[in-house]
């Protein structure tokens, strides 16, 4: 799929270009409901506010909801700034929220590479998206010595699953959120 | 001249031993050559890519980390603008460029970067003292390593502070200001020009941005010449710095650079050849 139709497609269903996010926050707020410290990091700057809305009408406390936007930081660069946060702050888990297409350019790519060789490391790196043609990213990072997930569906329950799986884990997890295909119906 | 000595070998050790000290520290390091002799046992992390050791020592940084990264020079110039260049604040890291000989266009690239310091020392010596320096400062620098062995101007343990000149020879007929490799060289030329009754100051300036622009000032006012030296092309370098400073001063102002001038022993007897045959043509004025 060209990245013309996937922007297109994604306008047509979330409005202004921007895909619904809510689902995600919805299973990100269950995910980070561990007593484990946790940071989000989030690749765009709409994207931010959209998620802390979410995350403190699912019950997460305002007050620990650290959502760090890298203003101005490149989105292919966002991971590995995710992933020196994640090396900095020992025992916190850091959520790197960020779209397929950055998880799978080449910055992420290499990130993903040095964050697979660092053990232990509590990076969960979250892309959204529609699922790529020709392209398994969960394959591509599991070959790069993560835990490496999809959830599809996209809806959140598939989501919840995963992150309450990833969370104990101490390597670093990817997961894939696809947004159904048009006339896939999302799973509950 | 003192025997020229390596800057990178007193480098990486002196590095070590502060990483160990301070846990806080990340070092980290991208085809520098500076830790081929084994610097890594978890000390310094090495990186494949410059643009990604940037981005870690940036969010390192964002977590109350201080991270210091190293690669050749031209590959951090690039990594530095993809990464840093569009960001809102910049993040405070410390980027430690090698430079191969005396050459380089990288300082005036990362001197455009706001509120990036960039800090070019003499020698080894002056090279730990001023990575410990920049470190505690907690803002972002940008400091240049000689990638080859320069006499020692300075002596190990002296304290180094952003900003300040150091003044290596006092003199009232002429004052050298130089950056980086070319502070023995200046001194070799001084003493050549002491032979021809032309007394110059050394004076060097470890920190070209912020530049001290009063202490430039005055010694500008005391010799009504100012010869500038530095290892990088006449554009954005300590000669523009000098002249920012020194608009709307009487005083004469030339500067000779050495953008590439090659490596080793011969370039800096050649760039001392230079300085002194320039502080001669300057002298008539």
């Amino acid at each position: 799929m060209r990245k013309d139709d996937l922007i297109e497609r994604i306008g047509a269903e979330a409005g202004a270009g921007r895909p619904d996010l809510a689902p995600l926050a919805a299973a990100l707020a269950d995910g980070t409901a561990e007593d484990e410290p946790f940071r989000i990091v989030v690749g765009c700057r709409w994207a931010g506010p959209v998620i802390r809305e979410a995350l403190v009408r699912r019950g997460v406390d305002p007050f620990v909801t650290v959502i760090q936007v890298p203003g101005g930081l490149p989105s292919d660069d966002v991971p590995g700034w995710a992933a020196g946060l994640a090396m900095a702050l020992d025992g916190t888990r850091v959520y790197c929220l960020t779209d397929v297409g950055t998880a799978l350019r080449g910055p992420a790519l290499e990130a993903a590479r040095f964050i697979g060789l660092q053990s232990p490391n509590r990076l969960t790196l979250v892309a959204w998206g529609f699922r790529p043609a020709g392209c398994d990213p969960a394959a591509a990072y599991a070959a790069l010595g993560w835990t490496a997930m999809e959830a599809g569906g996209g809806n959140g329950a598939g989501l919840r699953r995963v992150f309450a799986s990833c969370a104990r884990g101490s390597l670093p997890a990817a997961v894939f959120a696809f947004f159904p295909e048009s006339g896939e119906e999302a799973a509950p | 001249m003192s025997a020229p000595r390596d800057p990178r070998r007193e480098y990486a050790p002196a590095l070590a031993a502060l990483v160990r000290q301070r846990q806080e520290w990340l070092a980290l390091d991208c085809g520098s050559g500076l830790f081929d002799g084994g610097f890594r046992n978890g000390l310094a992390a090495a990186v494949d890519s410059a643009r990604l050791m940037v981005s870690l020592a940036a969010g390192a940084a964002a977590a109350g980390r201080t991270a210091v990264c190293h690669a050749p020079a031209a590959d951090l110039v690039a990594a530095a603008y993809a990464v840093l260049g569009g960001m809102d604040t910049l993040a405070p890291v410390v980027l430690v460029g090698v430079v191969r000989g005396l050459c380089g266009a990288d300082m005036a690239p990362m001197s455009a970067l706001p509120d990036m310091a960039v800090v070019c020392p003499a020698d080894g010596p002056e090279a730990v003292a001023a990575l410990a320096a920049l470190m505690d400062r907690r803002e972002p620098a940008y400091l240049r390593l000689p990638g080859q062995p320069v006499p020692r101007v300075t002596a190990p343990g002296e304290p180094f502070a952003v900003g300040p000149l150091r003044p290596l020879r006092d003199g009232r007929n002429l004052c050298v200001l130089t950056a980086g490799a070319l502070a023995a060289p200046a001194l070799g030329a001084a003493d050549r020009l002491l032979g021809q009754g032309i007394f110059a100051a050394v004076i060097h300036a470890p920190t070209v941005r912020p530049l001290d622009a009063d202490a430039v000032r005055l010694a500008a006012r005391r010799t009504g010449r100012v010869l500038v030296c530095e290892e990088h092309g006449p554009a954005g370098g300590l000669g523009d710095a000098v002249r920012r400073a020194l608009q709307g001063q009487p005083a004469v102002v030339d500067a000779v650079c050495f953008p590439g001038a090659g490596e080793g022993g011969d370039s800096l007897r050649t760039a001392s050849d230079a300085i002194f045959l320039r502080a001669m043509d300057l002298m008539e004025w």
